[in-house]
């Protein structure tokens, strides 16, 4: 088996996320309805060629008896999700301060794998997309329960780098799917978001259902820094030694204004924003989202 | 300006901690890798002036404030109204304070004596000379004993000044006069070792018209005349500050005299005094009442009616002593404010017998034929009655034996010269109080009698001797001229056409110039004096322009001379109270004779249980200043016997009877009283004004102020001395409030911000 060949970290990574995963769906998720994602699968949509991993059940026998060919129906619902999670693995990612459970790739992770498995329990494709200042890996949406695995590994595995650039991932990702689909983006945004909000605009355009998960550490939420510091740039940004204090009021107001136009962006094109905190539990996070989520579809 | 504690000046170096501080804090430094850069850096570029100049502002009321610390540690002071010659506070001044210690100074008003206030005001001084200006001279002076080093102090710091306090609590009023003249001379003569060049002269004093003014004015030019010729009043260099301490009020009775009405106090025979008892106040009072003590208790004597402000009224009282020795009597009026002239004390000695010496300087037969005998006979009549006086005659020959220091009067008749080896001798008798009086003759060498009597108007004789004149026949011979005066010798001679007058003849005399004005006069043509005194000392000289004896004139024979020589007995007899009375503050000094007294002598002082001891020295030497009254006296012949001893008591502040017991070689002891008053003028409680002293004072400016509550002299003298630490601690507390205030705006302190979002 591949595993033997993880490295000890890695798998303990993957024992964490997968744990993460299940602690997520047993724990704060078990009360909801068993699937939070129905009501995708209403009709037939199309016939695709069986290919290697599809599952036999699916063949269409009757095209297979007058063409005798093995074709695989598709439906409505199975156009749609394929769910794809979009994970920053930009160093800035790595931050853990003091009260953070979890470092804010860490908890990035943790929502990815926890959302998998969900969808994995309802029959329901999932792929991955990681990025830095570009695209790293990518694993297309499946409902094979090694495509969640080997997202949990890819998660794992990552090395947390990359230049501080724009990532034009989510245009790129708008012209591959060109069916609709579910997209997770969990990233802190820390960069420039005009183009991301344009690439998000994209998505929405092609009929993508899109959730921003904005992690953020508490320590950025609220600069809690009393001592001189030096602050040390990531992903090419310079270092910088100061009284934080002084620059507190400074930086709350930066702040404030990146998170409302961050979220104003994100509303505007009808995607959810959810700003996750990494002092709160992912699957507290998480099933707080599916909450309201499966309270406004109710509405609807 | 100036610094109560300048060393701690160095506190200001404190200021540079909050730099180092602040240098220090940038060098220790967290690290944090951080991902929202971006806002950090743009926070940081829009903010940089505003966080450099709050930071400098924050620094620097940091700074301000440990500097306004340390000024507040050094207690700044600022002076109002400094004096005038005070370049630099730091300069050392040598302050004089003369504490007016008189009898007066006990006067009671308000809150406590004058001296009270006086005392307070010193204390106070010294207070603040340790805490404001501790490397000042300090020298306090009682006036009563300005040389007496007890209350000096050389600088006001340290145990020196604990000590100094403790002995100024323990300090009274004397009972003694202010001698301010003598007393500023003694201040500013002598300099301390490390004189400063500027002084300050502090009089702390109830201001008596009699210690300021004076009798006849003169006191404030002698005041102005003992500063002058200290050398001190130059440019700004002395300045002197009169502190009037006085209470208001004058309500005061004092017994100003007791005196005896005879000189002679005899055992046995009534002895009168007279009690005289004075009005200070300025109301007049009634039924005052009187009372006297002696040995034997106390009687009140009769009250005397009414006394006018300013006025006296007298009362007398006759009492008997029994027994010969010395005796004491004390009178008082009840007490008021000023409780030292409340009583007033009299020593005196009680004599058996006058003994008088009678030297006869012609042998004649007979029983009447010497020249002494009628003298003898008038003077010690025969029969019951008791004339008090033994007289025993020898003859000229034989006097050398005789010590006349054994009897009370000396009568030389007839005597031919008296030796000079005995002129010393006799003037010392007759200078300590004894009396003499001398009947001429045809024995008398007149030329002997001008040089060693007469000695050009220094010796003993009155009048210097003539020619003799000798009226034959019996209608030349004159009588004598009526006496003007109320001599008591010629008590009975008094009135026109007295018969006892016109009897006498005088046939034989020597022509007299005399001088003053003499006892009697002959009528012949030049109106020659026939009997003429002179003072001598403390004792007295009488001459007779004629012989003891029938010889010269028919005098002796006269009814009224047995009267005559009575009277003369009595006035050359030393009085009973003779060199027993003295002044407070005066020294008690009694002659001391080695070959029939033990050295050791013990002394009973007024108000005390224990007896002190007295030891007989030698006298101080006449270079000293003050030999005090009652040696004055000896002055003259002081040279002569060197190795003469005295007792001396030198302190004699307080009022009362003064007992000195003294053991003679055989072991006998015998007890001699003195009574010391205070200076009846110590009483009048009357001010003089600071305009009439600085008038008189002729150009040496003097500041007058008046001690009242919280009165410190150091502002009086070096102006209203402010102290800034109050100021400064308000000071110290505003800046705090500001640094407070720019470090919360300097976000050095967490602003009270909601955190910003959370989990939508």
């Amino acid at each position: 088996m591949a595993s033997d060949l993880l490295s000890a970290e890695v798998r303990e990574r993957i024992a964490r996320l997968d744990l993460a995963a299940q602690t997520l769906v047993e724990g704060p998720i078990s009360g909801l309805h068993k699937s939070p994602f129905q009501g995708f699968s209403v009709e037939f949509a199309q016939h695709r060629e069986y290919a290697f991993g599809d599952e036999l059940k699916h063949i269409d026998w009757k095209v297979f008896a007058r063409s005798d060919r093995y074709y695989v129906k598709q439906y409505e619902e199975e156009t749609n999700l394929g769910a794809t999670f979009v994970v920053d693995a930009s160093e800035s990612m790595a931050y853990q301060g003091e009260r953070a459970l979890l470092s804010k790739y860490e908890c990035a992770a943790s929502l990815a794998v926890g959302l998998g498995f969900l969808l994995q329990r309802q029959q329901d494709a999932a792929g991955l997309l990681l990025f830095d200042d570009q695209v790293r890996e990518r694993i297309p949406p499946s409902a094979h329960p090694a495509t969640l695995r080997q997202i949990a590994r890819t998660l794992a595995e990552a090395q947390l780098r990359g230049e501080h650039g724009t990532p034009d991932v989510l245009q790129r990702l708008a012209e591959e799917r060109k069916r609709r689909g579910f997209i997770a983006v969990i990233s802190d945004l820390l960069f420039p978001v005009e183009s991301f909000l344009e690439g998000l605009g994209y998505l929405r355009h092609r009929g993508h259902e899109v959730v921003v998960f904005h992690v953020l550490d508490p320590d950025e939420l609220d600069f809690p820094f009393d001592e001189t510091t030096r602050f040390e740039g990531l992903e090419g940004l310079p270092d910088l030694l100061t009284e934080p204090r002084s620059l507190r009021r400074g930086y709350m107001e930066k702040l404030a204004g990146f998170l409302e136009q961050v979220e104003t962006g994100v509303t505007k094109t009808r995607a959810d924003y959810v700003r996750v905190e990494t002092s709160v539990h992912p699957g507290q996070t998480l099933a707080r989202y599916l909450n309201q989520r499966r309270v406004r579809r109710h509405r609807k | 300006m100036g610094f109560l504690n300048a060393p701690l000046l160095w506190g200001l170096a404190a200021i540079s901690l909050p730099i180092v501080i602040h240098l220090l804090n940038r060098r220790r430094f967290d690290v944090v890798r951080w991902a929202a850069m971006d806002f950090l850096l743009e926070a940081q570029r829009e903010n940089r002036r505003r966080v450099k100049l709050e930071h400098l502002l924050v620094l620097f009321l940091r700074c301000l404030a440990l500097a306004l610390l340390a000024l507040l540690l050094a207690r700044p002071a600022v002076s109002e109204r400094g004096l005038g010659f005070l370049p630099g506070v730091s300069e050392p001044i040598e302050r004089i304070v003369i504490l007016d210690d008189s009898g007066s100074m006990a006067y009671r008003s308000g809150r406590g004596t004058s001296f009270d206030r006086a005392r307070r005001l010193t204390e106070r001084l010294v207070n603040d000379l340790t805490s404001q200006r501790p490397r000042d001279y300090l020298t306090v002076l009682r006036a009563s004993e300005p040389e007496a080093a007890e209350l000096r102090l050389a600088s006001p710091t340290g145990d020196d000044a604990e000590r100094f306090l403790s002995r100024l609590k323990e300090t009274e009023p004397g009972a003694g006069t202010l001698d301010l003249p003598r007393v500023l001379e003694s201040a500013l003569g002598s300099e301390p070792s490390e004189a400063p060049g500027k002084a300050v002269l502090y009089v702390i004093t109830d201001l008596r018209h009699r210690d300021w003014i004076g009798e006849t004015g003169e006191l404030p030019k002698r005041i102005a005349a003992a500063i002058r010729e200290s050398g001190r009043a130059g440019e700004g260099a002395l300045r002197v500050l009169v502190v009037d301490v006085g209470g208001q009020g004058t309500r005061n009775l004092g017994v100003v005299g007791l005196e005896p009405v005879e000189k002679l106090a005899m055992a046995g025979l009534p002895f009168e005094v007279a009690v005289t008892v004075k009005n200070y106040g300025s109301e007049p009072v009634y039924e005052v009442p009187v009372t006297l003590e002696t040995r034997d208790g106390r009687i009140p004597l009769a009250p005397l009616p009414a006394i006018e402000p300013g006025g006296t009224a007298s009362v007398r009282h006759r009492t008997t002593f029994l027994e010969p020795g010395a005796q004491a009597l004390s009178v008082s009026v009840g007490a008021d404010a000023l409780p030292l002239d409340d009583s007033r004390h009299l020593a005196l000695e009680v004599s058996e017998q006058l003994r008088a010496l009678l030297i006869d300087g012609e042998r004649l037969e007979g029983p009447l034929g010497s020249e002494a005998a009628l003298l003898r006979l008038a003077l010690a009549p025969p029969g019951d009655l008791l004339s008090g006086v033994e007289p025993s005659v020898v003859l000229a020959e034989d006097a050398g034996a005789e010590e006349l220091a054994d009897y009370d009067l000396v009568i030389l008749c007839n005597v031919a010269r008296w030796p000079v080896e005995r002129q010393e001798e006799l003037e010392r008798f007759v200078r300590r109080g004894g009396g003499l009086a001398l009947f001429l003759g045809d024995e008398v060498e007149r030329e002997a009698y001008e040089r060693v009597l007469w000695r050009e108007g220094q010796g003993l004789l009155p009048v210097r001797l003539g020619d003799p004149i000798e009226a034959e026949r019996e209608e030349q011979r004159p009588s004598l001229a009526p006496p003007s005066d109320d001599h008591p010798l010629v008590k009975v001679f008094r009135g026109e056409r007295n018969p006892f007058l016109t009897r006498v003849r005088a046939q034989r005399w020597l022509s007299i110039a005399s001088e003053g004005e003499p006892i009697l006069r002959l009528t012949d043509a030049a109106r020659t004096p026939y009997l003429v005194e002179k003072a001598f000392g403390k004792g007295r000289v009488v001459l007779f322009n004629t012989t003891a004896d029938n010889a010269w004139s028919n005098l002796p024979k006269n009814v009224g001379w047995p009267v005559v020589v009575q009277e003369l007995a009595r006035l050359l007899a030393p009085s009973a109270t003779r060199g027993r009375q003295l002044r407070c503050g005066e020294p008690l000094v009694r002659p001391f004779d080695q070959a029939r007294d033990r050295r050791r002598t013990q002394v009973r002082v007024p108000g005390e249980e224990r007896l002190r001891d007295l030891y007989a020295s030698q006298p101080p030497s006449a270079a000293e200043p003050r030999g005090g009254e009652a040696g004055q006296g000896e002055g003259g012949g002081e040279a002569a016997d060197a190795g003469r001893l005295e007792l001396r008591l030198r302190d004699t502040s307080r009022a009362g009877i003064y007992e000195l017991r003294v053991t003679s070689l055989r072991g006998d002891e015998r007890s001699e009283l003195f009574a010391v008053n205070v200076d009846p003028s110590e009483g009048d409680l009357s001010r003089a004004l600071p305009k009439q002293i600085q008038s008189g004072l002729a150009g040496i400016v003097v500041q007058f102020t008046t001690a009242g509550e919280g009165l410190a002299l150091l502002s009086v003298t070096d102006g209203t001395r402010t102290e800034l630490w109050r100021t400064l601690l308000y000071a110290l507390v505003a800046v705090l409030l500001l640094e407070q205030v720019a470090a919360w705006r300097a976000a050095h302190h967490r602003p009270p911000l909601a955190r910003l979002g959370g989990a939508a």
